[in-house]
C-alpha cells in the first residue's frame, strides 16, 4: 500500500494550486464596484476631499501677491477703458479673487485648482486672468473651489487674434504643455519675436506672447511658438472674470 | 500583517502623500506602483483613484480615461499576476 505523502517512482511533484476562482470573481466585481462607486459620485467625492484638502493645501502653497504689471501696461489699458466708456462700451468685468490651491508641477495637467466655486458665483467657461493675462476657463464647479484648464493645456485649440501693431490675423492656438502654445500662419504674414496673441472680443485680453518663428509643415505655412507671459508654476492668486452679457463667445 | 507589509503600506503611503503635498506628482506616481506591484493592489487602487479624485480628469486626449492613476494601479497589479504565473513560478522539480 502505497501513503499519499511518498512520491511516486521518486518522482516528486508540486500539489496543483488551489482555485482561485472564487476570489478573481470576487476581485474583479470588488474593482469595478470601486470605480463605479467613484464615477458616478465623482463631484462629491472630489468637493469632500478639496475642502478637506484645503487648509492644508492654503497652509503649503502660502499665498504671495502675484507681482504688478508694467506701467506702461496699465496706462494703456486706463485708456482704453476710458476710450471704450467715453464710446458707450463698457468692458468692465464682475471679477472673484481666488487663491491657487494646486497648479503645476503639483498637478500632472495644466489645470488649477481654486478656492472659489459656485457659492462666490463662478461658473463654468468663465475666464481666468492674472495681471491681465488670460490664462484658460474654468471648466469644474464645486460649491467652494473649481477646476481651471489653461489655454496651455496639450490638446486644447482655441481662436485668438495675433497682434502686431495695428495688423491683426486670426489664428488657432493649440496648447503645447507647459505654458507654451502654437499656431500656423501664412509664409509671409511677417510675425516676429514680441507680438501678442489676445482673445477675441471687446476686452482682447493678452494670452501669450510670440517667442519663436520655424518652418511650418509645408512651404506655405509658418510655425508660430507662443508662450505664457507669466509663470503659471509661480501663481498664488487669480481672478475669475464673469463672462459679460455683450461678449460674442 | 507581516512587518514587511506593514513597511510597504507605509512606504507606499508616504509617498503618495509626499507626491501630493510636494510639487512632484511622479512621487505620487512611485507609490501607487509600489502598492501595486507588491500585490496590495486594493490599497494602490483606492490611492489612485483619490488621487484621481484630487487632480481632476485629465485635459489632453487621455481625457476620456478618467481615473488614469486607479487605471494604472490596475494594469500594474496585472502584471505582477502575469509575471508571477510566467516568469517566477516554480516548475515541476524532478529527481531521480
Amino acid at each position: 500500500m502505497i501513503s499519499n505523502n511518498r512520491p511516486l517512482f521518486f518522482v516528486e511533484r508540486r500539489r496543483a494550486p488551489r482555485g482561485r476562482g472564487p476570489r478573481g470573481v470576487f476581485a474583479v466585481l470588488g474593482v469595478a464596484a470601486v470605480l463605479l462607486f467613484a464615477w458616478f459620485f465623482r463631484a462629491p467625492l472630489a468637493e469632500f476631499l478639496v475642502q478637506a484638502a484645503a487648509p492644508l493645501l492654503r497652509a503649503r502653497f502660502s499665498p504671495v501677491l502675484q507681482t504688478e504689471p508694467p506701467h506702461d501696461r496699465d496706462a494703456l489699458y486706463a485708456e482704453n477703458l476710458e476710450l471704450k466708456r467715453m464710446l458707450g462700451r463698457s468692458v468692465a468685468f464682475e471679477r472673484v479673487l481666488a487663491a491657487v490651491l494646486l497648479r503645476p508641477p503639483a498637478v500632472p495637467y495644466d489645470t488649477l485648482l481654486i478656492d472659489a466655486g459656485s457659492e462666490q458665483n463662478v461658473a463654468v467657461g468663465d475666464w481666468v486672468a492674472a495681471g491681465g493675462v488670460v490664462l484658460g476657463e474654468v471648466s469644474e464647479v464645486y460649491a467652494r473651489a473649481a477646476r481651471v484648464a489653461l489655454y496651455s493645456a496639450p490638446s486644447s485649440e482655441f481662436d485668438a487674434i495675433l497682434r502686431r501693431g495695428d495688423k491683426t490675423l486670426p489664428i488657432t492656438l493649440q496648447g503645447q504643455g507647459g505654458g507654451s502654445l502654437q499656431a500656423q500662419v501664412p509664409a509671409g504674414a511677417g510675425v516676429a519675436v514680441g507680438d501678442e496673441a489676445v482673445v477675441p472680443g471687446l476686452y482682447a485680453g493678452v494670452v501669450a506672447n510670440v517667442v519663436g518663428v520655424g518652418a511650418g509643415p509645408s512651404e506655405s505655412f509658418n510655425a508660430v511658438y507662443f508662450q505664457l507671459p507669466l509663470a503659471v508654476s509661480s501663481l498664488h492668486f487669480i481672478e475669475v472674470w464673469k463672462t459679460p452679457s455683450h461678449d460674442p463667445r | 500583517m507581516t512587518p514587511a507589509s506593514r513597511y510597504i503600506y507605509a512606504v507606499s503611503f508616504v509617498l503618495v502623500a509626499g507626491g501630493f503635498l510636494t510639487p512632484w506628482w511622479p512621487l505620487s506616481v512611485f507609490g501607487v506602483a509600489l502598492a501595486a506591484l507588491s500585490g496590495r493592489w486594493l490599497f494602490g487602487l483606492l490611492a489612485g483613484v483619490i488621487l484621481d479624485l484630487a487632480y481632476g480628469a485629465p485635459t489632453t486626449t487621455a481625457q476620456f480615461l478618467f481615473f488614469p492613476f486607479g487605471l494604472f494601479a490596475l494594469l500594474l497589479a496585472l502584471v505582477r499576476v502575469v509575471a508571477n504565473r510566467f516568469l517566477f513560478s516554480r516548475g515541476f522539480r524532478e529527481k531521480i
